[in-house]
């Protein structure tokens, strides 16, 4: 898959990785995600959402975190290839 | 010598430090927070030494009271023991690596290293003790393995050799150290594995929900009446004959006799009714409360270690902040069904002066104890169902109205969730009794003392004729504004110390199903018992409390004026109960239109 592309975690669909490429917003919302691992660079892969707007279940370091719709939308991903072609969605 | 023991939430500190300490535990509130911390003790003679359970912390840079807290009780421990997650290295070690920066000496210890085996996750500690410089020492807080090693090498500890101050390059470092000491094993997933993936379903994960939380309280009003049945007999044999002997010493009237013994009920003294401080009082602390607040604490903390709460948090998330609340927000208000007492101390746990101000409003107005839930559902049910649904919908309603008018209204915002998802873990027995001594003792020695407080000045206030003036004072708005007869007044004004008592009282009473139900919703709504009135004045403060009770007293004074008018008169019961049930959707709906996501993130500390 050539084309990369860049969505928010909001968007990601559900069983699919990507690796961060930004994050919007203060340093506030940026340091309270980093001292969870998440950070620029790093790949985080997408677990389940919960339905309407919900918060996103995400695993990254080996853990795994709830993550408000709020701050989703401002964690810009690239979509990483999946190697079990069967859990993406259309 | 002084040891902190340092770690993220979730990482088993607190199960350390249980292991390590004795029986002199202590839990006491950092000076001028909310934020709690325990202290106890280890060894004998000249190796005692004095342990702290510093609050769970992802990094050094604060990012809400709790790591404000953490931190600044990191300059007063001589050596640290930093507690990791062994199933989780990775996010554990940042931590580890920012430590370093307190230039004191430290310990590593891998927690949960049993349960690290079994997920085929390998850690080579010889490798890691070079890098980090430190020892490192594998335990299981759960079965004790490892903590002996671990204190024994405690004389070797170190400050690390290195420093890391950029974020990005902390991680990197992170990235290489696991890739040179951990190994990772392919196994099958086992079965609570299985139910973790479960628990965020949008089918199963909501029937879990319901299931967890009918069961909890169906066990919760077991247990507890059991035990308030046990209390009440032991009570009743060996306390009230003492009572009896000390009434007549005291005169048999009077106000010092009115104030500790009460007044008698068909000649004798009643623990029940009586009302004064040594009946009514030790009755509803320790035969009411205390049973209620134990088997409480202990399915919570079941359900905390279990690793489930978490997870309700997250489901329940988006509801909850329509009302300008989080998800966790909903573990207070389910205590609050029970007693309000705990509910209200489970408040701490919430971030914001903001949220704790909406919860506390929402549960002093709007949600009834146990005892007078219960009471309600016998009362006023005889009457029909559309009666009693009548009542749970109208605070059905309020919830809303409060919820929605607080989140628009009251300064600050309800940022969106961040937080870490514990694997399920399996509690252990001896660990739950622990922990439910801890914060049963922590209840009887911080909040009694405020119940019995409050108690005293109502029946002060009872003795002193002060309650009959009022009482006298607000005739007007009860026959004229609520048409109710005037002899529901004194039942208000017991309703002070004991609402389940007073809503008993109104059975005397010859009252029409719609007076009935309207006295019963007053009574749950105009003003807290005596000992929530306490605890929230604790937690709240005077000037948040005082705010609390201008909006008690108007939602009171609208609520029953507008039922009087209509109930009965233009509409029957389940009419009512369709529209304010509707009332209330249309509200939820459109208020969440209004505030959508956005987010202001910054921790007002940083």
């Amino acid at each position: 898959m050539g084309n990369k592309q860049i969505l928010p975690l909001s968007d990601l669909p559900q069983g699919l990785s990507g690796r961060v490429v930004r994050i919007d917003g203060g340093l506030g919302i940026k340091q309270r995600l980093e001292a969870m691992g998440v950070l620029p660079g790093v790949t985080v892969t997408k677990k389940n959402t919960v339905f309407g707007h919900g918060p996103s279940i995400i695993s990254v370091a080996g853990s795994e975190l709830a993550i408000g719709y709020g701050k989703t939308q401002k964690i810009w991903v690239e979509v990483e290839e999946c190697e079990d072609s069967s859990r993406r969605q259309p | 010598m002084k040891i902190l023991l340092v770690g993220n939430p979730n990482v088993g500190k607190s199960l350390v430090f249980s292991q390590l300490t004795g029986l002199n535990v202590t839990a006491s509130n950092y000076p001028g927070t909310t934020v709690e911390f325990y202290r106890g003790y280890m060894g004998k003679g000249e190796d005692r030494h004095e342990i702290i359970d510093v609050p769970g912390m992802y990094s050094m840079e604060p990012t809400c009271e709790a790591e404000q807290v953490a931190r600044k009780m990191l300059n007063y421990g001589d050596v640290i023991i930093n507690v990791l997650d062994a199933t989780n290295l990775e996010r554990n070690l940042n931590l580890t690596l920012q430590l370093a920066a307190c230039r004191k000496p430290m310990v590593v210890a891998l927690n949960f290293w049993d349960e690290a085996k079994q997920k085929g996750i390998g850690i080579n500690t010889g490798k890691l003790e070079s890098i980090l410089g430190v020892p490192v020492i594998p335990v299981s807080a759960v079965t004790g393995e490892g903590l002996k090693t671990m204190v024994d090498r405690l004389k070797e500890a170190r400050v690390p050799p290195f420093l890391i101050d950029k974020a990005d390059e902390r991680w990197e470092k992170i990235g290489t150290v696991i890739r040179e000491v951990q190994t990772l094993r392919h196994r099958h997933p086992t079965l609570l594995e299985h139910l973790q993936n479960m628990s965020f379903h949008p089918v199963y994960g909501f029937l879990t929900g319901v299931a967890v939380l009918l069961v909890s309280i169906f066990l919760i009003i077991f247990i507890g009446e059991f035990l308030i049945g046990i209390i009440e007999l032991l009570l009743t044999r060996w306390y009230l004959p003492l009572i009896e002997k000390l009434s007549p010493l005291l005169g048999g009237e009077g106000l010092f006799h009115d104030v500790l013994i009460g007044k008698l009920i068909d000649g004798t003294i009643n623990l029940e009714e009586s009302l004064g401080l040594l009946t009514t009082g030790v009755y509803v602390a320790f035969g009411v409360v205390l049973p209620y607040i134990s088997i409480f604490y202990f399915i919570l903390g079941f359900w905390e270690d279990f690793g489930y709460l978490p997870r309700l948090a997250v489901l329940m998330d988006r509801i909850m902040h329509r009302i300008g609340l989080h998800g966790f927000a909903v573990v207070p208000l389910i205590l609050a069904f029970g007693c309000n007492v705990p509910g209200v101390l489970a408040l701490r746990n919430l971030e914001s002066r903001r949220e704790k101000f909406i919860a506390a409003t929402i549960m002093a107005i709007g949600i009834p104890c146990m005892a007078q839930s219960s009471i309600i559902i016998g009362l006023v049910g005889k009457h029909g169902l559309s009666y009693l649904l009548l009542v749970f919908a109208f605070l059905f309603f309020i919830w809303t109205v409060l919820g929605i008018f607080g989140n628009c209204f009251i300064q600050g915002h309800t940022p969106s969730l961040l937080m870490e998802i514990p694997p399920y873990r399996l509690p252990r027995a001896s660990v739950q009794l622990k922990k439910l001594k801890m914060r049963v003792t922590a209840f009887l020695t911080e909040a009694i003392p405020f119940v019995f407080g409050s108690i005293l000045l109502v029946d002060l206030l009872h003795a002193l004729g002060v309650i009959n003036w009022i009482a006298r004072l607000i005739a007007p708005v009860i026959s004229g504004l609520w048409g109710l007869p005037e002899t529901v007044t004194s039942t208000l004004m017991i309703g002070f110390l004991r609402k389940d008592v007073a809503v008993a009282l109104l059975e005397a009473l010859t009252l029409t199903p719609a007076q009935l139900t309207i006295t019963a919703l007053i009574l749950t709504l105009y003003f807290p018992c005596a000992a929530t009135f306490a605890v929230i004045m604790r937690e709240l403060g005077l000037k948040d409390t005082l705010k609390a009770i201008g909006i008690m007293l108007t939602v009171t004074l609208l609520s029953g004026t507008f039922l009087s008018l209509t109930l009965d008169r233009l509409l029957p019961p389940q009419a009512l109960v369709v529209l304010l049930v509707a009332a209330s959707i249309v509200l939820a709906v459109l208020a969440a239109k209004k505030n959508d996501p956005e987010d202001f993130e910054d921790f007002p500390g940083t």
